[in-house]
C-alpha cells in the first residue's frame, strides 16, 4: 500500500512538472511540408457544396408546364476533383438533389390531373451521382480558378410526392406519396461555369422523369442555378 | 434532337462567357538584347544611387540598368493594344494583348520569351484588432524591444538613409502631424502611383500611412512625444503599388517600383506584400520561381536592402511565406505577439520550399500606429513588423555607413536576440540595437542545465534553470527548443513559457523519429545541444 502511495505521488508530481510550463508554440516540420497531394489545384481536392436553382420553362411540354420562379431545385453534395494537368481535371459528385416542381394551373394541364388548385407541386428526392470533366482557364497557383465542368448525372429517385392545396373537393391540403408516374431513376447532362467557389450550373434531364401514363407529358427538363463550394 | 440543341446552346453560353473573360490579357514580353541603346548613369540615377553603387562595389554602368531598345519597344507597341510598363532589369515590356497578337510577337526575332501575367492577391493587409492594449506602453515596447534607447543614445535615427515604401496608399502623409517633421525638413523625396501613373499617392487605403508611421512616425505635442518607428530622421520615397487593402494587384507594379526606388537612390525598401496561392504553389516558394523574388534578389545585388513582411498566412492552408519573402537576399520579417513575445498566430512560417530558413528576424506583429488623422490605433499583421525592422535597418546603416548591404543584412541577423539559435517562426529573433553598435553580445553565461532522464521510449528532458526568478506579470521567460534532423534541418521546434526552476519534458514522440539527431535549447542567451 505504501509503495502504491509513493508511486501515485511520483506519477502525480511528474505529470505536474511536465505540464506546468505553458507551451506557446509547437511546430512539426515534415520534409514534404511544401508539397502534398491535397489542395485546390493539387492532385486531389474534395469539398462540400450547396446549390439552389430554378426549373426553367425552356423546352417544357404542354400539359405539364411548371410555374417559373416557384419551381426550384436544392442540392447538397460532396465534390471530388482529380487533377490531370493544370488545365484539365476529372471528378465526380455525390449529392442529395431535391426538386420542387410547382405545376402551372392552366387549361392545358393534364399532368398529374386536369383539376385546378391554388397550389400543386411534385416533389422529388434524389440521390445523385455525377461524374464530370473540368476545363480550367487562366494561369493560377493552388487555386480552383475559372473553369467549365461538363458532366452527366444519374439520379435515383428516393421518394416522390404530390402536394395539393385548396383542393376543389374542400380539403385544404392533400399529399400523395410514391407517385406511380415518376420514374425510379433518370439521367441527363450538366454544365458548371465556376469562378472560385461560385458556380452557375445548368442541368438537363435527358431521360423522362414522368412515365407510366401515356397522356402525361414530361416535366420541364432544364434547371439553372447558383452553387457555392464550401472550402 | 431539340434537347441536344438546347444543351449545346447552354454550353456555348458557358464557353463564350469564359472566353470573353480571357480574350485579352497582360503579358511580359522579354527581349533578347539591348543593342544600340544609349545610357548615361549620371543622368539617370540620383546621386545617392551612384553613391550606394560605389559603396557596394556595384558597377555604375551595368546592362541591367540600360533602357530597353526603342526599336523593339516601338515594334511591339505597333502590334499590341497597349503597353502598361517595362522593366530594365529583366529587359521586358508589360503589354495588354490578345492571343493572336501574342502569336505575332513570338515570331519577332528579338523576343526571347513571353509570360502571362495574371492578377494575383497580395498580403498588404492588416487584421482587425480583437484585443485592447495600453497603447502608450505598447508603442514604447514595440521600439524598446529593438533597443530604441541604444540607437537614441548613439544619435541614430536613420538620418541620411533613404527608405522606399511600396504599399496601397498613403492618405494623410501630406497632412498628418505624425509626418510633419518629415514634410518640414523636405525628407519626402519623391512619390509615384504605379497603379495610375501619376505622382499623387496621398489617397486610397491607409495601410501605407500606417506602415510609414512604424518606420518614421513622430508626433510632438508640447512636452509629449509619441514615436512610432525608429527612423524618424530618414528620407522617404513612396510608391503606391497596390489597389486596395486585400487587393488583386500585379507583380508588374512591384517590379517597376523597385527599379524606380533604385533609380531614386533608395537604401532600403519596405514591402508589406506577398504573392501566394493565386499564382503559385507552396513548392514554388524556392527563391527562384517568381519574378518579384528574382527582382528582390536583384535589388540586393544593386545594394538595396529589401525588407519584406513574412505574410499573414500562418493560420491558413498556405501557411508559409510568400514571394518575394522567399528570396534569399530579402530580409523577411515575421511577427511576434506583444503579450508574450512569441510568434503571433497569423505570421507565416518558414522554411522556404528548398529548406532555407525564413523568416530572418521578427518584430511585433501587433503595433501602435498613427492613422491618417494622427490618432493612435492598434493594427495587426506582419505588414507592421516589417516597417519596424526597416526603421531599425535605417538606424543600423547610419551607425555603419560604410557597411555593404549584405554585410548589413548579416549584421541584423546576428543582432537577433536568439542568434545563433533560429527557428522557422522567429528566424534569429528580435534584432538588438546594442549589437549593431557594439558588435558584441556580452558574456554568455550558463542559464540552465538540461539532460536526459528515463527509459528508452519514455525519455524525459530534465531542465534546471539556474538563478531562477519568477517572471513578473507581463515579463516573458521563454525557452526555445528545436530538434535537428540528420540533414541538419529542423524537424520540429517549440517554445515554452518557463515558470518553474525545475521541470521535465517528455520527448518520446520526437525520439521515435530516427531522423532526429539532436536537440538544441535556447534560454536567456545560453544554448545547449544534446545528442539523441
Amino acid at each position: 500500500m505504501k509503495k502504491i502511495s509513493i508511486l501515485v505521488i511520483i506519477v502525480f508530481c511528474s505529470i505536474y512538472t511536465a505540464h506546468s510550463q505553458e507551451l506557446l508554440l509547437y511546430r512539426w516540420v515534415p520534409s514534404d511540408s511544401v508539397k502534398g497531394n491535397w489542395g485546390q489545384n493539387l492532385s486531389h481536392w474534395m469539398h462540400f457544396y450547396g446549390a439552389f436553382g430554378f426549373v426553367t420553362p425552356i423546352n417544357q411540354n404542354v400539359g405539364s408546364e411548371i410555374y417559373f420562379g416557384k419551381a426550384s431545385n436544392w442540392e447538397l453534395g460532396l465534390r471530388y476533383k482529380k487533377r490531370i494537368t493544370n488545365w484539365v481535371a476529372i471528378g465526380g459528385n455525390i449529392s442529395y438533389d431535391f426538386f420542387n416542381y410547382r405545376i402551372e394551373q392552366n387549361t392545358n394541364k393534364t399532368m398529374p390531373d386536369t383539376l385546378f388548385y391554388d397550389k400543386q407541386k411534385i416533389l422529388l428526392h434524389n440521390f445523385s451521382l455525377s461524374p464530370y470533366i473540368r476545363f480550367n482557364f487562366g494561369r493560377r497557383g493552388n487555386k480552383i480558378g475559372n473553369y467549365l465542368d461538363l458532366g452527366i448525372f444519374y439520379n435515383i429517385v428516393l421518394g416522390s410526392a404530390e402536394k395539393q392545396r385548396n383542393t376543389p373537393d374542400g380539403l385544404d391540403r392533400v399529399k400523395n406519396k410514391n407517385l406511380p408516374y415518376i420514374t425510379h431513376d433518370y439521367y441527363g447532362f450538366y454544365a458548371n461555369i465556376g469562378i472560385g467557389r461560385w458556380v452557375i450550373y445548368g442541368k438537363y434531364n435527358y431521360s423522362a422523369v414522368i412515365i407510366g401514363n401515356p397522356i402525361y407529358n414530361d416535366i420541364a427538363p432544364l434547371t439553372i442555378g447558383l452553387q457555392i463550394g464550401f472550402f | 434532337m431539340k434537347k441536344i440543341l438546347v444543351f449545346i446552346f447552354l454550353f456555348n453560353i458557358g464557353f463564350s462567357s469564359i472566353s470573353c473573360l480571357s480574350a485579352q490579357d497582360s503579358y511580359w514580353v522579354f527581349f533578347t538584347d539591348k543593342e544600340d541603346v544609349v545610357f548615361d548613369p549620371y543622368e539617370y540615377f540620383d546621386t545617392k544611387a551612384i553613391e550606394r553603387r560605389i559603396k557596394n562595389d556595384v558597377p555604375i554602368n551595368h546592362p541591367t540598368d540600360w533602357p530597353l531598345n526603342e526599336t523593339y519597344v516601338n515594334t511591339v507597341s505597333s502590334i499590341v493594344d497597349s503597353i502598361s510598363g517595362h522593366t530594365r532589369w529583366f529587359n521586358a515590356l508589360a503589354v495588354l494583348a490578345s492571343e493572336e497578337q501574342i502569336e505575332q510577337l513570338r515570331n519577332l526575332y528579338f523576343v526571347k520569351q513571353i509570360e502571362s501575367m495574371d492578377y494575383y492577391s497580395v498580403l498588404a493587409s492588416k487584421k482587425g484588432c480583437d484585443r485592447t492594449f495600453e497603447y502608450y506602453n505598447q508603442r514604447r515596447r514595440q521600439l524598446d524591444i529593438l533597443g530604441r534607447k541604444d540607437f537614441e543614445d548613439g544619435g541614430f535615427n536613420g538620418k541620411g538613409i533613404r527608405i522606399a515604401i511600396f504599399d496601397g496608399g498613403f492618405p494623410g502623409v501630406n497632412t498628418s502631424p505624425a509626418f510633419e517633421q518629415i514634410r518640414n525638413s523636405n525628407r519626402l523625396i519623391d512619390t509615384w502611383d504605379f497603379t495610375k501613373n501619376k505622382d499623387f499617392v496621398f489617397y486610397s487605403i491607409s495601410h501605407g500611412t500606417e506602415v510609414m508611421s512604424n518606420i518614421g512616425g513622430l508626433i510632438i505635442r508640447g512636452n509629449d512625444t509619441a514615436q512610432y518607428g525608429l527612423a524618424t530622421g530618414a528620407e522617404f520615397l513612396l510608391a503606391k503599388t497596390e489597389i486596395k487593402r486585400e487587393p488583386y494587384s500585379e507583380e508588374k507594379n512591384w517590379l517597376m517600383a523597385v527599379e524606380w526606388a533604385d533609380k531614386n537612390g533608395a537604401d532600403i525598401i519596405n514591402s508589406s506584400l506577398g504573392y501566394t496561392k493565386d499564382r503559385y504553389f507552396r513548392s514554388d516558394m524556392d527563391g527562384q520561381k517568381s519574378l518579384v523574388t528574382r527582382a528582390g534578389n536583384m535589388a540586393a545585388r544593386k545594394g538595396i536592402l529589401v525588407v519584406n513582411a513574412a505574410g499573414n498566412d500562418g493560420e491558413n492552408i498556405w501557411n508559409i511565406i510568400g514571394a518575394p519573402a522567399d528570396a534569399d537576399s530579402v530580409l523577411t520579417v515575421g511577427g511576434i505577439d506583444p503579450s508574450n513575445d512569441c510568434h503571433i498566430s497569423f505570421s507565416s512560417y518558414g522554411p522556404t520550399a528548398d529548406g532555407r530558413m525564413k523568416p530572418n528576424v521578427c518584430a511585433f506583429g501587433s503595433t501602435i500606429v498613427a492613422n491618417p488623422d494622427g490618432y493612435e490605433i492598434n493594427v495587426q499583421g506582419t505588414s507592421f513588423a516589417s516597417p519596424l525592422i526597416a526603421g531599425f535597418a535605417a538606424c543600423a546603416l547610419q551607425a555603419n555607413p560604410n557597411m555593404k548591404t549584405m554585410e548589413l543584412f548579416l549584421l541584423i541577423e546576428q543582432s537577433g536576440h536568439l542568434y545563433p539559435y533560429y527557428d522557422y517562426a522567429h528566424g534569429y529573433g528580435i534584432p538588438q540595437a546594442k549589437y549593431i553598435i557594439t558588435k558584441q553580445k556580452g558574456n554568455v553565461q550558463k542559464t540552465f542545465e538540461a539532460e536526459f532522464n528515463g527509459n528508452m521510449g519514455n525519455e524525459n528532458l530534465m531542465i534546471k534553470i539556474l538563478n531562477f526568478t519568477t517572471p513578473s506579470i507581463g515579463e516573458s521567460s521563454l525557452m526555445y527548443i528545436k530538434y535537428i534532423k540528420i540533414d541538419g534541418t529542423i524537424g520540429s521546434y517549440q517554445i515554452i513559457q518557463v515558470s518553474q526552476k525545475k521541470f521535465a519534458m517528455r520527448l518520446y514522440d520526437t525520439i521515435e523519429d530516427d531522423n532526429m539527431i539532436k536537440v538544441v535549447i535556447f534560454y536567456d542567451g545560453y544554448i545547449q545541444e544534446i545528442n539523441l
